[in-house]
């Protein structure tokens, strides 16, 4: 993939930092007038690449458990009406009673369906609609005061399976993440999960580091990509290494009473966000304090160094910009 | 789909008002020195045992079966006829254990219905994360996926539903 | 989230529950639940604004409009007496649906058990499991045939799955008889008096149901006593912080510009943790586990308050 960012997209890229350190928190923020999903310049590219990933194998990268026929459609729903509210242009949804018509104008898709009804569709209705967004989308079963992840289309992951995690409880799913378990930050994410309400979304960030413009780094093509991690030189580092942000977001799904979680994937290359020289810091600052099992757990170990020496290099002093206040405005 | 947690020693779970046992070849001595610490059998206790030898034991009523398959069919017809209240154990390898646990998950039975108990952990079974078939019987902790011949490593990441644990592979970051 | 209704039919289901259906105001669609689901109406008693809360009764098939079903009290807060003098007509603004009593997604069959009023979240679980051809049993209590809500529906939809007992015939649910020689996967709901509901979660009990197998509705949100203004004495800066009673301490220390983390705003992320030295600490967050409250050595700045009128702090 060598789609690199236009200018606005850095200028809206969700730079995760607020401050100069890395700290494990729930760090969770509410989603207030604004649209669930975003809907950036790499939509067809992205589309593209994820409707292929699906079609050449979709054991592995989509898991739809009995039970989650409810939530799926209830997804679909939750879908269609974010984007066809904050992306009128693109899209439109027409329901009169179970008869629904979805058009979405970008990929030429119009269909008439009726709701509930999954033969009126030509996939099923989760399916359906995740080959419509840029989003990764887990569905989280809540249950037995606990959530399950039973239902996700993931084709952009960061070194995780969600056929191996299908069918697991909160904890269990995180099992490989260090640190946390330790303080107690799952126990107190689920909680603060199972308690997010209809009509009130919540986001967060999270964020590592990728070789290459690649969005697809599964384990299933680990074996393909591993090496890029060991091609990481001072001349190559600032076009190659590039910083990885999730913004996740939760939403309480009214049928099912499910969670839904998506997760956006924005790539930029240390070059790019060079541009602006508060980011370029605040990343230097964090990586240097990062502790080695995390370093080790985000996959850094191989170039973390020399990340830094380019870091450090092509560094400004922020003072000579004003980019801070029109990229923070938005990331905030 | 439950999160049940693997212990290494059986204890009978006396808030249960039917118990039924799977015990593993010598897993069996486990039960029957519980049941000589509490000093009696807890009521309507039933015992299969997945042996080879079959000892004859009428004061615990314990019922001897051959195969795994066997020994699971007995237990469904247990299973089937059983009521709230019930509980269930399986003790033996981490295998045989994986083997039973989502029998009576999938009759309805929740995790604080379920002990499962294991008492060796040399064999395991590993989900290959790039071909997503499962080895069986693996004892090192890097090995070659028998299906795609990728070099794996053993993660501690473990999932029920699957009945494995997760292999990844190993030097896909290393060049040659 | 609140959203505009009008009440557009009333009935009277018993002399004292009348069943209320709302529609939104300019006709659109309601937000779609799930069985088991409330919502809170807003009722404007004097100057002030109560928050009742009440299940939907109706399908969540349905989202053209929501039923509640109310019942006439005296003691309370004059909730239902405001509901029961409304006219068709009556615009309310009510929240979204918010679930505390739900289906458990994995049980093999459903044991329902209601007590006069508290038939009403079952209605919606019923017409979903009957729906998907999950096994249910409904066990109701009422005085009499008259006084059942929802009598002559459930006596007719679902006639084989219900047994009323009504107690004007001597007629009382026995939980042994309910609770035995039920199959593996059970689950039981109870919607009762406390008397029958402890008699019930004893036998459950003793015949060895498991914890997670016993569901009984827990209403909305911890009340919270009427609040009182503290001083927050910040030990670093040397600064007495007054927090008044209708702020919270993250919006004193904001207000005072100390630097202090937050996110949630609501008692959920842990980000506005603070130190406490000394002083009582009333936790009203979500976010402590039992133990840690106890150790009254931290607190979220942005929902929980001091006990008495003074708190030590470590800003």
């Amino acid at each position: 993939m060598s789609n690199s960012n236009s200018i606005e997209a850095i200028k809206r890229f969700p730079f995760p930092f607020a401050g100069d350190s890395y700290q494990y928190s729930v760090n969770i923020q509410p989603v207030v007038n604004e649209p669930i999903l975003d809907v950036d310049e790499h939509y067809q590219t992205e589309i593209k690449l994820r409707n292929s990933i699906l079609d050449r194998n979709k054991t592995g990268r989509y898991v739809n458990l009995p039970h989650m026929k409810t939530a799926q459609w209830d997804t679909l729903e939750a879908i269609m009406e974010d984007l066809a509210t904050h992306y009128s242009q693109f899209f439109t949804l027409h329901q009169k009673g179970d008869r629904w018509t979805w058009e979405n104008k970008i990929l030429n898709v119009r269909d008439t369906f009726a709701f509930l009804d999954e033969s009126s569709l030509p996939y099923e209705p989760f399916e359906y609609i995740a080959r419509q967004v840029q989003e990764d989308i887990i569905l989280l079963d809540q249950r037995e005061k606990d959530l399950f992840l039973d239902a996700g289309v993931l084709t952009f992951p960061t070194k995780w399976s969600i056929e191996f995690d299908a069918g697991m409880s909160f904890e269990e799913f995180h099992a490989p993440v260090p640190r946390a378990h330790q303080m107690g930050v799952f126990k107190k994410a689920k909680s603060f999960l199972r308690r997010i309400e209809i009509g009130k979304p919540w986001t967060r960030r999270n964020w590592t580091m990728t070789v290459n413009r690649r969005l697809d780094t599964s384990f299933e093509t680990y074996p393909a990509w591993g090496k890029d991690r060991s091609s990481v030189t001072l001349d190559n580092c600032g076009a190659k290494v590039h910083l990885r942000v999730e913004v996740q977001r939760f939403v309480r799904l009214p049928r099912s009473n499910s969670l839904m979680f998506t997760i956006h994937t924005y790539l930029i290359s240390l070059e790019e966000l060079s541009i602006n020289p508060v980011w370029t810091k605040r990343l230097h600052e964090v990586l240097k304090k990062l502790p080695s099992d995390i370093v080790q757990y985000k996959g850094l170990s191989r170039y973390r160094d020399t990340v830094l020496t380019w870091l450090s290099q092509n560094t400004l002093e922020p003072e000579y910009t004003n980019l801070e206040s029109t990229v923070y405005s938005r990331s905030l | 789909m439950n999160s049940i947690s693997l212990l290494t020693k059986f204890e009978f779970d006396l808030s249960g008002s039917r118990h039924i046992v799977c015990a593993e070849g010598d897993a069996v001595d486990l039960i029957c020195n519980q049941i000589e610490k509490l000093g009696y059998v807890p009521e309507n206790t039933n015992i299969l045992c997945l042996s080879e030898s079959i000892v004859v034991d009428k004061k615990l009523n314990i019922k001897y079966v051959s195969t795994l398959e066997n020994l699971i069919a007995k237990l469904i017809e247990n299973l089937s006829s059983a009521y709230m209240g019930t509980r269930f154990y399986a003790v033996g390898s981490e295998q045989f254990v994986g083997d039973l646990r989502n029998h009576p998950i999938r009759l309805g039975m929740g995790s604080d219905e379920i002990t499962l108990a294991v008492v060796e952990r040399k064999k395991k079974r590993v989900f290959c994360s790039t071909c997503h078939e499962i080895n069986t019987q693996v004892t090192t902790k890097i090995f070659n996926c028998f299906y795609c011949g990728i070099k794996l490593e053993i993660w501690s990441h473990f999932s029920c539903l699957k009945n494995a644990y997760l292999g990844v592979c190993a030097d896909a970051e290393e060049v040659l | 989230m609140m959203q505009a209704v009008k009440i557009i039919k009333i009935k009277n289901l018993t002399p004292k529950i009348k069943v209320f259906r709302l529609t939104e105001i300019d006709g659109k669609k309601l937000k779609a639940f799930s069985p088991g689901s409330h919502i809170a109406v807003e009722i404007p008693v004097g100057q002030k604004i109560h928050r009742n809360f009440y299940t939907l009764c109706s399908s969540q098939q349905q989202t053209e409009f929501y039923d509640i079903a109310v019942l006439l009290t005296n003691n309370s807060r004059g909730g239902s007496q405001y509901l029961h003098r409304s006219k068709i007509g009556t615009k309310l603004n009510i929240s979204y649906p918010k679930n505390s009593f739900s289906l458990a997604s994995f049980a093999q069959k459903h044991i329902l058990v209601a007590g006069g009023i508290g038939i009403t979240p079952y209605l919606s679980m019923i017409a979903y499991l009957s729906k998907n051809n999950i096994p249910f049993e409904l066990h109701y209590a009422a005085k009499s045939a008259s006084e059942c809500a929802f009598y002559d529906f459930l006596k007719c939809e679902y006639s084989s799955q219900v047994k009323f007992y009504f107690s004007e015939l001597e007629e009382y649910i026995s939980p042994e008889k309910v609770l035995e020689k039920q199959p593996l996967g059970t689950h039981i709901y109870l919607c009762i008096p406390h008397s029958l509901r402890k008699d019930f979660i004893t036998r459950a009990k003793s015949i060895g149901y498991p914890k997670s197998a016993i569901h009984q509705e827990i209403f909305g949100a911890k009340k919270v006593n009427q609040k009182r203004s503290f001083i927050a004495n910040l030990s670093k800066s040397k600064q007495k912080i007054t927090v008044a009673k209708d702020r919270t301490l993250l919006e004193a220390l904001e207000a005072a510009k100390i630097p202090i983390d937050y996110s949630c705003r609501i008692g959920g992320c842990g980000a506005c943790e603070v130190k406490v030295i000394a002083g009582d600490i009333e936790h009203l967050d979500s976010y402590y586990s039992s133990v840690e409250k106890t150790q009254q050595n931290k607190m979220l700045a942005c929902i929980s308050r001091a006990k008495n009128q003074q708190i030590i702090i470590d800003l």
